[in-house]
């Protein structure tokens, strides 16, 4: 398997491509997966010629597809708000295609939830699996996994439709930007969460605790320890504090747990992976999975880390508990994306509503903070004359 | 600011020669006829010869009433405690001697501490030795005066290849309930490597409020009321290391301790107790157990953990390649309250070890784990198992099941905390993981399984799908069932009932002694005749063991073999002779 993708990667490195070695389940490729040279996107502000990002501007959407007006609506408005404030990629939360995933490479649905949506939108896609990307039925169970290795092929896929999408593992990093020292600007972390919470048990060995789970929090854990990034962003699909109908991870889908048989399906132990993993470390998480757009403050478990919840990329639904965490800002019932605007010392967060009927679409909230990470006292930059 | 505390501590717990000599002249050993010969012209300084020559005037009875001890041990450092009694002296000098023989004849270690008021007279001294995994006799002079001789023991340095370990595990050790035979018979064993005690060592009630009403005059408590204030809780620890067995336990063995909650008050939690009254006039929770806290570290021979965080216990210890000990505070760092019921103790947002323990805990199995150790011991207070009357599978999703839990000061009160430990071995896929628990005054051997009430993920008979074990080690003299018919009638009733639990006794007090080779882990229980009077009658209870990668307890019909060679115990208080 992997060979075969290393031979389609080298006569198609497209876009943001990385070398990774891939096993069948992504688990352990190794952590230098990034050092391919060309995983910096040429169109990225000091890019190719080393000269030191100054700003990054991404936009982050969750849980898009289902190929409906509500996608195109939402699709519509990233388009005209990248090209007016600037966007360098965009970060796709999960749940990329509805209601089941895709069964095969060359499946339709990668068109009709992916390509046709975005096909004015000409910019990267970082992908990340959600739960109905690894289901076998339209409840989104998450119950197999295997079938969230399509979605890992198609980025290696010579036939497909345009070169935007990427996901070059099941869960892997990605680095923007380059700092004067030359290390990362930004570094990217992609968790795969479905096989750590999923509604029903993966009767398929390779994605347990044990094969899989554990191996990737190890993996990631190594990955953001070693990072010499100076943003550090975390993404995964489940939420780890949400106040929508998931909620918070180690309690999520409370009342309606009783219909599922994964014992992980509380997120107890993806709760600890992601604290394991990121905590006081990354500057932001994003995640998808309930269909709303939150900003909730940060956590004495996570560190300084602002968690931020974008999962109306396609499917809006209620805040169940709007007081379970406290928010900067929360939306339910619209549409929506946000865009993030990092310099060296700030970040700044905008959150876009899109009416689910009209297309219609206006900032919704808009806040600039310092950088919430601070582990190293930089030295002054050298003052160009 | 921190660091001038640190600075205290360290001194206030005595430095050794080998730190002091960089800035205090020679030691003893490099120029002695200088020093001998000079001396009057010299200012004092911390060579030995100088602190022998203004040691203060004393010419009272040994200052040494309450023995000496050694614990914390690591590859080349271990914990040297004693203290000193003399009326009207502070800021005594105490001299500590460490010989790889017990007469002494060659020291591999010579260092100072001093006795202060701030610190009770207590002396600590981390003393640091040439060789690991060895046997050493220790003993402190002063004020005219050698203590008795203590024998202590470092642990193999971490990459050695062992064969065989012996640890004996003790808890709950109520001195007006009885005596402790216990201590006696854990003290004549020469095999041990250390011993481990899970806490419960002091008990704060007051005297007649849990004791044995026939031994309230042969074994009165002092002081006579429930302790509460720090000089309270220092004469409780006074009171106890009087008693000649638990001495000579400390003696010749290096403990390694935690507390659990009777060193503070009964059923203590992070910022509460059962047994603390405020209306009783006992006054903030906060500040009685810092004082319980200071008086734990002045008079055990633990090493501090955490200069910043004098409430940190949690550490580890690493026993060549054969085991890793983790030692758990399940206490005071992080518990919430203790609830009552079920749904309440599967909230979510409840803690037993802390955020910080837990992901250190995760941590240290992972380390030991990768460095290849055979097996991760995780000792600690409270039983982690279930213990229910009635186990339904449980599901985890939805609040029933589980059955209805007996004891909610125990793992069974912090589900999520169980269930994230228990799912991080199994995720980890870690094999040989062994707990060790206290607290409940009886004898237990169980499977350790996620689901134990569920036939489908954990099978009693042949303990698939157990994760780890647990053995529960008796109480030295604390009572359980009032009789052994009533403890046999409970064991029937309980076995049952929880499908992981394979033995029980409610009954006996006693120890435990866990035989460790790369092979098995294997408890062996032996149990008193009586704690009503002195006696050092025991018998072999039962023994269990856990195979390499079986993860589940077999039984086994007889107790390990002692070792061969055992080194010589510390030889007694009357042979060793008065030569100053």
């Amino acid at each position: 398997m992997s060979v075969d993708r290393r031979k389609f990667l080298k006569n198609f490195l497209v876009g943001a491509a990385t070398i990774p070695t891939l096993t069948a389940c992504g688990g352990s490729s190794d952590s230098n997966n990034t050092n391919g040279g060309g995983n910096t996107s040429p169109e990225l502000p000091g890019g190719q010629d080393g000269t030191p990002t100054e700003k990054l501007q991404f936009l982050v959407v969750g849980d898009t597809g289902t190929g409906t007006q509500g996608q195109y609506h939402v699709a519509a408005a990233m388009e005209k708000v990248a090209k007016a404030q600037g966007a360098q990629f965009i970060l796709g939360a999960g749940d990329n295609i509805y209601e089941e995933g895709v069964t095969s490479v060359d499946d339709p649905r990668f068109l009709d939830s992916f390509e046709y949506p975005y096909q004015n939108l000409d910019l990267p896609f970082y992908m990340c699996l959600g739960n109905h990307d690894c289901a076998s039925t339209i409840f989104g169970g998450g119950s197999d996994n295997k079938r969230g290795d399509y979605q890992v092929d198609y980025h290696y896929s010579t036939n497909r439709y345009s070169n935007k999408w990427n996901m070059p593992a099941r869960f892997y990093n990605e680095i923007f930007g380059n700092q004067t020292s030359g290390a990362p600007f930004l570094e990217l972390f992609v968790v795969d969460s479905n096989p750590l919470t999923s509604f029903y048990i993966d009767r398929d060995e390779n994605f347990n605790w044990q094969n899989y789970g554990y191996p990737q929090q190890m993996w990631m854990k190594e990955t953001v320890e070693s990072s010499q990034a100076h943003w550090k962003i975390a993404m995964s699909h489940v939420p780890y504090k949400s106040n929508g109908k998931h909620g918070n991870a180690g309690n999520l889908d409370e009342g309606t747990r009783i219909l599922f048989n994964n014992p992980d399906a509380d997120g107890l132990r993806y709760k600890t992976f992601l604290e394991d993993a990121f905590a006081h470390k990354v500057d932001m998480l994003f995640t998808g999975h309930d269909h709303s757009m939150q900003w909730i403050k940060p956590v004495p478990e996570f560190g300084p880390a602002h968690i931020i919840v974008s999962g109306a990329g396609g499917k809006t639904d209620t805040l169940k508990e709007p007081e379970r965490n406290p928010t900067f800002y929360q939306r339910e019932e619209m549409l929506g994306f946000v865009r993030i605007e990092l310099t060296k010392s700030t970040m700044k967060v905008e959150f876009y509503v899109v009416d689910p009927d009209t297309g219609d679409y206006r900032v919704g909230f808009a806040r600039e903070t310092t950088k919430p990470v601070t582990t190293e006292v930089l030295a002054p930059e050298p003052e160009l004359a | 600011m921190k660091r001038r505390d640190f600075i205290t501590q360290a001194s206030a717990a005595g430095l050794s020669l080998g730190l002091l000599s960089a800035c205090g002249g020679g030691s003893s050993g490099s120029i002695p006829d200088t020093n001998a010969s000079n001396n009057t012209s010299q200012p004092p300084g911390n060579t030995l010869d100088n602190i022998r020559d203004h040691m203060p005037d004393y010419n009272g009875p040994t200052p040494f009433i309450h023995g000496v001890a050694s614990g914390d041990p690591l590859a080349y450092q271990v914990i040297l405690w004693t203290r000193i009694t003399a009326e009207g002296l502070d800021e005594i000098p105490v001299i500590a001697e460490v010989s790889e023989t017990p007469d002494f004849s060659a020291l591999v270690y010579e260092g100072i501490g001093y006795a202060r008021s701030s610190s009770d007279y207590t002396v600590k001294i981390d003393a640091h030795l040439p060789r690991a995994g060895t046997t050493y006799y220790y003993r402190f002079e002063s004020l005219g005066h050698l203590s008795t001789v203590g024998r202590t023991r470092t642990t193999p340095a971490p990459s050695e290849q062992m064969d065989h370990l012996r640890l004996a595990v003790v808890s709950c050790s109520n001195y007006p309930y009885g005596y402790f035979n216990a201590y006696r018979r854990v003290a004549y064993r020469p095999d041990l490597d250390a011993v481990i005690h899970l806490g419960d060592y002091i008990y704060e009630y007051a005297q007649g409020e849990y004791s044995d009403k026939n031994l309230t005059e042969e074994r009165p408590v002092d002081p006579p009321h429930e302790i509460v204030s720090l000089e309270d809780y220092r004469r409780r620890y006074a009171c106890y290391r009087t008693d000649g067995d638990l001495q000579e336990c400390h003696r010749q063995h290096p403990f390694i301790c935690v507390w659990d909650d009777h060193e503070i008050t009964n059923d203590s939690w992070q910022g509460g107790a059962e047994n603390h009254n405020p209306e009783k006039g006992e006054g903030d929770y906060l500040e009685r157990k810092r004082a319980a806290v200071k008086a734990y570290f002045e008079w055990m021979p633990i090493r501090r953990v955490d200069p910043d965080n004098e409430i940190r216990i949690y550490r580890h210890f690493e026993f060549g390649q054969l085991l890793s000990l983790m030692m758990l505070d399940t206490r005071l760092i992080g518990r919430n309250e203790q609830v009552s019921i079920p749904s309440q103790a599967r909230d979510p947002d409840r803690q037993l070890l802390g955020h910080e323990q837990e992901k250190w805990l995760f941590n240290q199995l992972q380390t030991s784990h990768s460095r290849g150790a055979s097996w991760h011991v995780i000792g600690q207070q409270v039983m982690l198992s279930p213990l229910t009357l009635g186990t339904l599978p449980d599901n985890p999703n939805w609040h029933i099941g589980g059955g209805a839990q007996l004891n909610y000061d125990q793992w069974d009160g912090y589900e999520v905390s169980r269930k994230n430990l228990l799912g991080r071995l199994e995720a980890m896929g870690l094999n040989n993981a062994v707990v060790l628990t206290g607290d409940i005054h009886s004898s237990w051997a169980m499977d350790v399984a996620m689901d134990p009430g569920n036939l489908l993920s954990y099978n009693r008979f042949t303990g698939e799908g157990s994760l780890a074990v647990e053995f529960v080690t008796p109480a030295v003299t604390s009572p359980a069932a009032p009789t052994k018919g009533l403890s046999d009638l409970a064991a029937a009733a309980l076995i049952p009932l929880n499908r992981h639990l394979k033995w029980v006794d409610l009954y006996h007090r006693g120890y435990m002694v866990l035989d460790v080779t790369p092979e098995r882990c294997k408890a062996d229980w032996f149990h008193l005749e009586t704690v009503s009077e002195p006696s050092n009658q025991e018998h072999f209870a039962r023994s269990y063991l856990t195979k390499d990668g079986g993860n589940h307890v077999e039984r086994a019909n007889a107790p390990s073999a002692p070792k061969l060679h055992a080194p010589a115990l510390a030889p007694a208080a009357s042979q060793t002779k008065e030569i100053l």
